[in-house]
């Protein structure tokens, strides 16, 4: 391999640790999105029914 | 043109205001004039390469005072609860902002000469029709300065800290004033030339254009409600 | 009103999140691609050689961060013009991603500058000193958020700063430039001499970082999104017990 493939091999590798990261990132996002969803959704109906 | 008449009472209300206590120019000035002469300490007074610096040491001295001027032209207001009887007074935003604007362009220009006399004398110039071309360039960047520095220091107002937060906000956006104004200066007193004079007077005259035209417009954002 | 404005917040930040899901597979391949393209499919420059790898994500870098820029502009626009705080949202989430990447185009400059023009940094240049001032206007656009508490008046201001910011943008480029054609600068710009595969592997880069950005703006203002909801609902709460 050549130097510029090593250096490829490299920066390709950083660059999939850094996806997986962002990739649970933004799937921890829809967690909190869901979480947040249904406690407006609980607290509209509470105040509701007061 | 009652429009004209508005901003003229507003920025004349101001003025009075400053000219009665004298406060705000006194120290301004005096902060100017110390940037000057402490300049002179720094660098080897007389040399060729202090002569060669001295534009770049006279927009300093001009643009690092002229926030204390700034922040003072909306404390009082906003102590004195009198920015709230002006907002809601009929008066549209855009007026109260040109008035403002104007006020502060007046008192900084009158600062801006009183320093540029202090320059010649210190650094040896000569009064002559070169201060002339310099007295334009006062003018056209005090303009923008005062247009971009008058909307940040409204919307700083009420801010805890604002003495620190109006430098920092408003000199990255200066930067290009600095340039145009440091070069401009540069050709008319080092080198006594025209060649791109001009061209830096247009870029100034776009600024001031630019940041006139949008205060106008924002100022309703920036003291509404 | 303000019950309808958080259900739309809501459904906004979600809305950012699934575009970011079918985003995030092409973004990878993307960059893969782009990667390859730099190292391996760009020939070595003749004049500068391997250095002259850096150009390909260094000057995306930089046209990235404008449109970032532009990104806040017209958050910025559409917050006052509007009053919906999505747009502010918007508008702070690509200011983050557009300083995040005026740091890589202002770390990677100078890395490169050193070999080719044998000067860390270039002040004469017009796009390295238009970087600059943006990265100046951009950390004070935080820190004026930073002095602000959260609210309307929080959304205005940061608005119109980024409004006045962007607008400087031209201004400090033209100034830049004419500074430079008068005083002529050591640095001869090496126009670097775009070969078609030099021109294909930095179009490469330039999309793989455009996306980039689109996924992380995403990501941020549904982040801030939800900051804003949880918010109000904890205000709400408090308000309830009182």
């Amino acid at each position: 391999m050549t130097v510029n493939g090593y250096l490829f091999a490299a920066y390709a590798a950083i660059w999939t640790i850094l996806f997986v990261y962002l990739f649970f990132l933004n799937r921890r996002q829809r967690e909190v999105a869901r979480e947040l969803e249904q406690v407006a959704e609980s607290l509209k109906r509470r105040s509701g029914s007061d | 043109m009652r429009q004209l008449a508005l901003v003229w009472v507003l920025a004349e209300k101001d003025l009075r205001v400053e000219y009665r206590s004298r406060q705000a120019f006194l120290t301004t000035s005096f902060f100017a004039l110390l940037i000057l002469i402490i300049f002179n300490f720094a660098f080897d007074p007389g040399s060729a390469a202090t002569r060669e610096a001295a534009p770049g040491i006279l927009w300093v001295a001009l643009i690092f005072p002229g926030v204390i001027q700034l922040n003072r032209s909306f404390q009082s207001e906003a102590e004195e609860g009198t920015l709230y009887g002006l907002v809601l007074s009929p008066l549209e935003r855009g007026v109260i902002f040109l008035g403002k604007q104007l006020a502060n362009w007046i008192f900084l220009m009158a600062i801006d000469l009183f320093i540029l006399v202090a320059f010649v004398v210190f650094y040896n110039f000569g009064f002559d029709r070169r201060m002339l071309w310099i007295v334009l360039l006062l003018f056209l960047t005090s303009a923008g300065y005062t247009a971009v520095g008058t909307v940040l220091a409204a919307m700083l107002s009420g801010i805890r800290g604002r003495d620190v937060l109006l430098p920092v906000l408003l000199f990255p956006i200066l930067v290009p004033t600095v340039v145009a104004a440091v070069n401009a200066t540069q050709e008319v007193l080092l080198r006594d030339e025209f060649e791109f004079f001009f061209q830096w007077v247009r870029l100034l005259v776009a600024f001031d254009v630019i940041f006139l035209a949008s205060g106008f417009l924002v100022f309703d954002y920036v003291v509404g409600e | 009103m303000w019950l309808e404005n958080r259900e739309q917040s809501l459904r906004l930040a979600r809305r950012c999140l699934n575009i970011n899901g079918w985003l995030l597979p092409p973004l990878y391949a993307l960059i893969v691609i782009a990667l390859w393209g730099a190292f391996l499919y760009a020939p070595t420059e003749k004049v500068m050689g391997e250095v002259q790898r850096i150009f390909y994500f260094h000057v995306s870098s930089a046209m990235t961060s404008f449109f970032a820029f532009l990104l806040v502009f017209i958050g910025g626009i559409g917050y006052l013009a509007t009053r919906r705080p999505v747009w502010d949202a918007f508008a702070a989430a690509a200011a983050e991603v557009g300083v995040f990447l005026t740091v890589i185009v202002l770390t990677t400059g100078p890395i490169w500058a050193k070999p080719v023009w044998n000067t860390w940094f270039p002040w004469g240049d017009p796009r390295v000193m238009t970087e600059l001032v943006l990265l100046l206007i951009f950390i004070a656009y935080f820190i004026l958020r930073a002095s602000l508490p959260e609210g309307e008046r929080k959304y205005k201001f940061s608005s119109v700063f980024g409004i006045i910011g962007f607008l400087d943008v031209p201004i400090v480029y033209f100034s830049i430039h004419w500074w430079r054609t008068i005083h002529p600068v050591v640095i001869t710009a090496t126009e670097v001499r775009l070969d078609p595969q030099i021109r294909q592997a930095w179009m490469m880069a330039l999309v793989a970082i455009l996306v980039l950005t689109v996924v992380l703006v995403l990501l941020r203002t549904s982040i801030r999104l939800h900051h804003q909801v949880a918010q109000e609902l904890n205000q709400q709460l408090r308000e309830r017990r009182a």
